[in-house]
């Protein structure tokens, strides 16, 4: 599991790596909640590279997305793999999530 | 493959490697072996969280068979009653602000698995499940 960030034209972007369990999940959430609290209301995640994720990982991205939505922000999802996506669909996130085939189509999604 | 984990959500990474082993052995797709780990984590994080009071150690059992078709497993721990199999579906419909956080874990578990049972033996929780390789 390993978490990169970095900014395209002031949106915060975080490529994430790896699995996200309920062990590793915990440093999604201290990332997310720093870049919420230092005021971006739009995030951008790219997936690619995600090989797992379980529903800790699930609950910190609703929790996340519930904190931007109260400063008309959104989370957009990237380039996430048909696997990872099931399960986005299996826990009915696909309704509350937009998701983009690419980081570039999720970004002019944010202009 | 059976493998004897504390109550210790850190036992989780000796519990994703022995999936591993057993999917690698069984030459298990890529969808049903990353499937069962979800599935399987989910269970077990949920006994973990929920299934005891204090600090006091407990072991949880997870077996896992492949048997012709399908796989088959089992889960015993000494926690509290729990039967997931009765546990009620997450509202999957609501709008952002009233969707609940919890509750996502049994739900998952329960989509994977094509057959599950839950009994309470003495003190123990019994949980087998049964996932078909073919459809």
């Amino acid at each position: 599991m390993k978490i990169e960030e970095k900014s395209i034209n002031d949106i915060p972007v975080l490529k994430l790596y790896g699995r996200f369990d309920s062990l590793t999940s915990e440093h999604l959430e201290e990332r997310l909640t720093s870049v919420i609290e230092a005021g971006a209301s739009n995030i951008c995640l790219d997936c690619q590279a995600v090989e797992f994720i379980s529903s800790s990982a699930l609950r910190i991205l609703l929790s996340g997305l519930k904190k931007v939505k109260r400063n008309q922000g959104t989370i957009v999802l990237a380039a996430m793999s048909d696997q990872i996506k099931e399960v986005f669909d299996l826990a009915g996130f696909l309704e509350l999530f937009a998701v983009h085939n690419t980081c570039e189509e999720a970004l002019m999604m944010l202009q | 493959m059976k493998i004897i984990l504390n109550n210790d959500r850190r036992e989780l990474e000796k519990l994703q490697k022995a999936i591993s082993r057993f999917a690698k052995r069984y030459r298990l797709r890529s969808e049903i072996g990353e499937g069962l780990q979800l599935a399987v984590e989910e269970l077990f994080v949920n006994v973990v969280c929920y299934g005891f009071d204090g600090s006091s150690l407990h072991k949880i059992k997870v077996i896992l068979r492949k048997s012709g078709p399908k796989i088959t497993g089992y889960i015993d721990d000494d926690g509290k009653i729990f039967d997931p199999t009765e546990y009620p579906e997450p509202d999957l419909r609501s709008g952002i602000e009233e969707r609940k956080v919890g509750g996502l874990g049994i739900h998952l578990a329960r989509k994977y698995f094509d057959q599950w049972k839950y009994e309470r033996v003495g003190q123990h929780n019994i949980l087998e499940f049964e996932k078909w390789l073919i459809h």
